[in-house]
């Protein structure tokens, strides 16, 4: 669960240079994600804490 | 502060120092793609190596475990591509942009010393019995992809190339070759010398705290540029529907704690 609630990582990135479109978006994405992440991996944390211990 | 706060901060913290020391112009942005393939091919594959050699895998379930997450992963994917193509009317390519960036986790750089340090080794022994089979999906994924859409493409998937270009880059990813390399010393039952033992300590040691600075360093290199709104919309999806999907499917699937 916590693997998949982790920020996206450079592969979507590789993937829009390969075709040569959407690298802003991705690229974009990938930088929000991992700043956002700060706080929503501690919810996830603190939620699964809660449901399972 | 609870100790689970601290290790977030830690390993965004670690992140954070990467990213300003390539702002500040302290360390080039160059220096970023040296220390990130210093990680990603030198520690990482003989951390994964070490894992695979002492795990105790807890009888964790691997297939209900792949299975709830690597639906998730689906549903998220499949949410993005029509996010990206209906919502912000682009184009198919980029839909395949959306949807990998809103279902791939980054569980190499992140992932690993995160686990790490929130589970400790039992929660990272989880994690990479997920990292040997999302690694070989991800190249996958990424050579049918271009098949599909890359620029050569005449729409069709030419199944004996597909097939050739993805044994040729997963028997060519240090990570798989760490993961296998383990597996087969551990199956021959063989001990490990202890110069060797030593080596392989040091620089697994090294894997995380490298890997997540590296991880900020790059950062630097793409930032925020043009328009956000798809890429929020992306990042909601990634970071919020993604795990509810997948904490739903380990529900569903009864697994144990510490693999949901």
């Amino acid at each position: 669960m916590l693997a998949a609630a982790l920020p996206a990582g450079v592969n979507s990135y590789l993937i829009a240079s390969q075709f040569g479109t959407g690298q802003a978006l991705a690229s974009n994405q990938m930088t929000l994600t991992t700043a956002l992440a700060v706080v929503t991996t501690s919810f996830w944390l603190a939620i699964v804490n809660f449901l399972f211990v | 502060m609870s100790p689970l706060t601290a290790t977030v901060l830690f390993v965004f913290g670690l992140v954070a120092l990467g990213y300003l020391s390539g702002r500040t112009g302290y360390l080039k942005a160059e220096t970023g793609e040296g220390v990130a393939e210093f990680a990603v091919n030198v520690a990482m594959p003989l951390l994964l190596f070490r894992t695979m050699l002492k795990a105790d895998f807890h009888g964790a379930a691997p297939w209900a475990f792949w299975g709830a997450y690597f639906s998730a992963a689906a549903v998220t994917w499949v949410v993005g591509h029509m996010l990206v193509t209906r919502v912000f009317g682009r184009d198919a390519r980029v839909g395949v942009v959306g949807g990998v960036s809103s279902a791939f986790s980054n569980l190499v750089l992140l992932g690993i010393p995160f686990v790490l340090g929130v589970f400790g080794t039992p929660g990272f022994e989880v994690l990479s019995l997920l990292v040997s089979v999302h690694l070989p999906t991800m190249i996958l994924a990424s050579v049918v992809l271009f098949e599909l859409f890359g620029p050569k493409s005449d729409g069709r998937v030419h199944f004996s190339r597909v097939l050739r270009v993805f044994a040729r880059r997963v028997f060519s990813n240090p990570l798989v070759i760490g993961i296998l390399a383990g597996w087969i010393w551990r199956t021959a039952g063989l001990p490990l010398p202890v110069l060797a033992d030593r080596l392989v300590e040091a620089l697994a040691g090294v894997a995380g705290p490298v890997a997540l600075f590296a991880m900020g360093l790059g950062l630097c290199r793409f930032g925020i540029s043009g328009t956000i709104r798809p890429a929020m919309a992306l990042s909601v999806l990634k970071l919020f529907l993604m795990p509810a999907t997948a904490l739903a499917t380990a529900w569903l699937f009864g697994l144990p704690p510490l693999t949901a």
